[in-house]
């Protein structure tokens, strides 16, 4: 954000373009005014409304984003401790957080209503959307522990606790706090989810009477709202960061993301059939471990057997004779459908716009504040303003699905773009190279791998969103028979859907997971190929291999482009 | 489920999944009956967020009516995909808001409920149209209808009730934001008489009404379901006849004074929460021609008559819903009114 530290007009011109635009939008189509009010309508609703409506709603809001923030990541650092003291835990406890982030909120959502207060309910959700991301970014945070200071230990004589409690756990605590700061919007939107699941009060609550009495002005004060709220979570969480760890580095988005693939942690120098044997073992663990959680689940929360289904259950009625796989392949195939059309659009469009961000520097400054601002708009209140630009078929769950997905893809990969080493531009500009030139020829080439691992992250957004836009728009799909089973009350079926569900949106994940591995392993070996001849440190970059996947791509570009027109 | 046994119960399974591998045979079983409310207190849930709809129960807990029956009521927001029937069905609740649709669907998959009384007794489901009017089943042949899909087992029976061919228009899933309708997307919309209808009149609209309950769809709703474990046990039974008793003191008291319904939904129940007053004193008034019939007036509200229990039957059949007489129960309101139309 130096961008729009040094340069405050900017991103306030794009803001005031914007709302003329959409003031002029509104008013010139009645149908479109209806949905997406101007912001005149807007304003004037929160002034006939009044501040304390909004601030009452907001803080009940809050306060169960801040418990659910508290509880979610008190989980995730104890899971992060758990990690260093025994490190063979550390894939199965990510595995764990994966599924966790699978799980399809329209199903879990309910049944958590069913089995806690509908407080309780709430916060548990934003502990939820709280967990995985804070414990994927502590995760990183672990591995980018620098080996000269374990060698250092090693050398005085430390033992393997003096590593934890000197190196390790110290080393954490820039990551720790970028968890704790990127997971704040997060819980306000779990918690908002929750509300609009059942509550008694807060702004998910105030979004359904807003819309049931169909008042769309309000409908979107509330989002705006909930925009502000997550956006103050962060900018608190940043600061005291600041104030609390002066000498906290800013985690290169790249590293970090790419730290976090799927990868054995020591697995490039076994022979492959040995890491083949380890990966298959550490996945049944993993299956293990999860059915061991969800049996734990419903014995502990004394969860009554006629909604709370057992894996035994599940496993019988999907191997039984009762099992329509007609229906479940069906809703399958739209689901996977509607899922990779959205990542995939979502990615390309991402890469699109930051590429034009990239060339017309301006354009990013004016437009990325913006972008960002939307991030934390509730999905569930872009819904029906989706729904009327783009109708009820494919195309209006392509564009819902794609723009969960967009979002984390821009900011990586504009990250990404930013990155671009200045000697290589340099040499490109000196060598009578256009800025086009420069995009296409090196910053395409680094931000490729940042894509992938974008998009890896972005994998269950995509499919909460897929799942999201079956239930509230085309009634096809998971998203729309999960909800179906709920209103039968045919659990066994929502619990079958719930797995297949979650399998599927954990499979992708890791699908991306691999697709990326692979790529990186290709760069990394191109980038040996061609370093040999200058450096003589290449086997350690041979061990490990993702670390440092822009590097490897700059060295690619940069072999490259110092042939002329090669 | 508060949070300190939350909190304390979360931290249990992850300490079992931290044990996991040691404890890979500790498999409890999930079987539980719930906790049993204790008498003094229990908990009704409601199938949406706190609006008119409960005018009643709010009033009878305003005015003392539960205190006088010595009971502490929660009465539990639901919302919408709150599942009502397995709140009771699981012992959440003593008591619940639901259909007759939803509560025999949660029987056939297990659950051993009984339907006690029935706030509604004609349904208020309607077709509300804005452009072209649709006022029969006729007007729908080519029409754009926007149904919820928790309403989809409702509308396969009214359709075939009603003799009507789901090939002859176009069914569009929407949930409860009227948009659709309002921006023209869907030409009718599957809404309320007493809510939707009332939202749109007060924006200065003119909806054009199919009550579906015109056309063959007699079926009775906003029902209150309880476990039959529940009224077999004296002290359970006699929260549930304690409870309807106040709750129907204080029905009688919302029928003849809407104002004072919005007016504790608005500044009470469902304080903070954005409702307009004039909307919900007015949907208020509209519920009374959903819930006042010359039944009730002979029998007292909530009352299930036979006629009503084989009409609500016939409608549940036309869905494929199966069930029998055994779904009601008539006892409960006999013992809470004792003879007498109104307390």
């Amino acid at each position: 954000m130096r961008t729009s530290a040094t340069r405050p007009a900017g991103p306030l011109i794009g803001v005031v373009v914007l709302l003329l635009g959409w003031q002029l939008l509104a008013a010139g189509r009645a149908s479109v005014g209806q949905v997406v009010p101007g912001p005149a309508a807007i304003v004037g609703q929160f002034v006939t409304d009044g501040l304390g409506q909004y601030l009452g709603s907001a803080y009940h809001t809050g306060r169960a984003a801040l418990l659910g923030w508290l509880w979610g990541n008190i989980a995730a650092i104890a899971a992060v401790v758990l990690a260093v003291v025994v490190p063979r835990l550390e894939a199965l406890l990510l595995r764990l957080g994966v599924v966790s982030y699978c799980l399809p909120i329209v199903a879990i959502g309910p049944l958590f209503s069913i089995l806690f207060s509908a407080d309780t309910s709430r916060q548990v959700l934003a502990a939820l959307a709280v967990f995985f991301m804070t414990l994927v970014i502590v995760t990183a945070g672990l591995r980018t522990v620098d080996p000269g200071w374990l060698d250092v230990v090693a050398v005085h004589g430390g033992t393997a606790r003096t590593n934890v409690v000197k190196v390790r756990l110290p080393a954490i605590l820039p990551s720790l706090a970028l968890g704790l700061q990127a997971s704040a919007p997060a819980a306000v939107l779990g918690a908002i989810v929750g509300e609009y699941i059942g509550a008694d009060d807060g702004l998910g609550v105030m979004m359904i009477n807003a819309q049931q009495a169909t008042n769309a002005p309000r409908t979107w004060c509330v989002a705006l709202v909930a925009t502000v709220l997550a956006g103050v979570g962060y900018a608190v969480l940043g600061l005291l960061g600041r104030v609390l760890l002066p000498w906290r580095t800013e985690i290169a988005a790249t590293e970090l993301r790419a730290s976090t693939a799927p990868h054995g942690r020591n697995g490039s120098d076994r022979p492959w059939a040995r890491q083949m044997a380890s990966s298959v073992a550490s996945v049944i663990g993993s299956v293990v471990a999860i059915l061991l959680v969800w049996e734990a689940f419903l014995a502990v929360f004394d969860v009554s057997p006629f909604i709370g289904k057992r894996p035994l259950d599940v496993l019988a009625y999907l191997t039984g004779p009762k099992v329509d796989w007609a229906a479940l392949g069906a809703d399958a195939a739209i689901t996977v459908r509607d899922s990779l059309l959205g990542l995939t659009g979502g990615a390309l469009v991402a890469f699109t716009v930051a590429a034009m961000f990239s060339l017309v520097p301006w354009l990013g400054s004016v437009l990325m504040p913006v972008a960002l601002a939307m991030r934390a708009v509730p999905l569930v209140a872009l819904t029906p303003v989706v729904v009327l630009a783009f109708g009820r078929g494919f195309a209006g769950v392509l564009v819902i699905a794609a723009i969960v997905s967009f979002f984390p893809t821009l900011v990586g990969v504009v990250d990404a773009f930013r990155r671009t080493p200045a000697e290589i531009v340099d040499v490109v500009r000196a060598t009578g190279g256009s800025r086009w030139q420069v995009l296409r020829r090196v910053q395409v080439v680094t931000a490729i791998p940042v894509l992938f691992t974008s998009m890896r992250a972005a994998a269950p957004l995509a499919v909460a969103g897929a799942l999201l836009a079956e239930w509230l728009a085309t009634g096809q799909g998971f998203g729309s028979s999960m909800s179906l089973s709920l209103s039968t009350s045919n659990y066994l079926l929502l619990w079958s859907q719930v797995v297949l569900a979650t399998t599927m949106c954990a499979a992708l994940y890791f699908a991306v997971g691999l697709l990326e591995r692979g790529l990186l392993t290709l760069l990394a070996h191109e980038r040996r190929d061609s370093a040999t001849t200058a450096s003589t440190e290449a086997p350690q970059v041979e061990q490990v291999p993702p670390r440092d996947p822009v590097g490897a791509a700059v060295a690619r570009s940069a072999a490259k482009t110092s042939a002329p027109h090669s | 489920m508060d949070r300190r046994q939350f909190l304390f119960r979360a931290a249990s399974v992850a300490g079992l999944a931290v044990a996991a591998p040691v404890l890979a045979s500790c498999g409890a079983d999930g079987a539980s009956t719930g906790t049993g409310t204790a008498i003094g207190s229990m908990a009704y849930q409601l199938g949406w967020i706190k609006n008119f709809q409960y005018g009643g129960e709010y009033i009878a807990d305003d005015s003392g009516f539960y205190a006088a029956e010595k009971l502490t009521v929660d009465l539990v927001a639901g919302g919408p995909t709150a599942a009502t029937d397995a709140a009771v069905q699981s012992g959440k609740v003593l008591l619940a808001q639901s259909g007759p649709d939803l509560t025999a669907n949660a029987v056939a998959q297990g659950a051993d409920l009984k339907i006690i009384g029935a706030n509604y007794q004609r349904s208020p489901y309607a077709i509300i149209s804005l452009g072209a009017p649709i006022s029969s089943p006729a007007d729908l042949a080519g029409k754009r209808i926007g149904v919820q899909s928790v309403n989809e087992v409702a509308w396969a029976a009214f359709l075939q009730l009603a003799r009507i061919d789901p090939s002859s228009f176009t069914k569009v899933p929407v949930q409860f934001d009227m948009t659709p309708l309002t921006s023209g997307e869907v030409d009718g919309f599957w809404g309320f008489t007493n809510d939707n209808v009332v939202t749109l009149k007060l924006r200065g609209l003119n909806p054009t009404v199919m009550p579906l309950a015109d056309y063959g769809y007699k079926i009775m709703t906003a029902t209150y379901t309880a476990r039959t474990q529940s009224l077999q046990r004296p002290d359970e039974r006699d929260a549930i006849i304690r409870f309807l008793r106040a709750s129907i003191k204080g029905w009688q008291a919302a029928v003849a004074d809407p104002a004072r319904v919005a007016e504790l939904t608005v500044d009470k129940y469902g304080q903070g929460n954005g409702l307009d007053r004039a909307v919900q004193e007015a949907s208020s008034a509209a519920t009374n021609e959903l819930m006042v019939t010359a039944e009730t007036q002979a029998n007292g509200l909530m009352t299930m008559s036979d006629q009503l229990i084989t009409d609500t039957l016939a409608t549940l059949s036309a869905s494929g819903i199966h069930a029998d007489r055994a779904l009601f129960d008539q006892s409960v309101l006999a013992d809470v009114f004792a003879g007498k139309p109104t307390l």
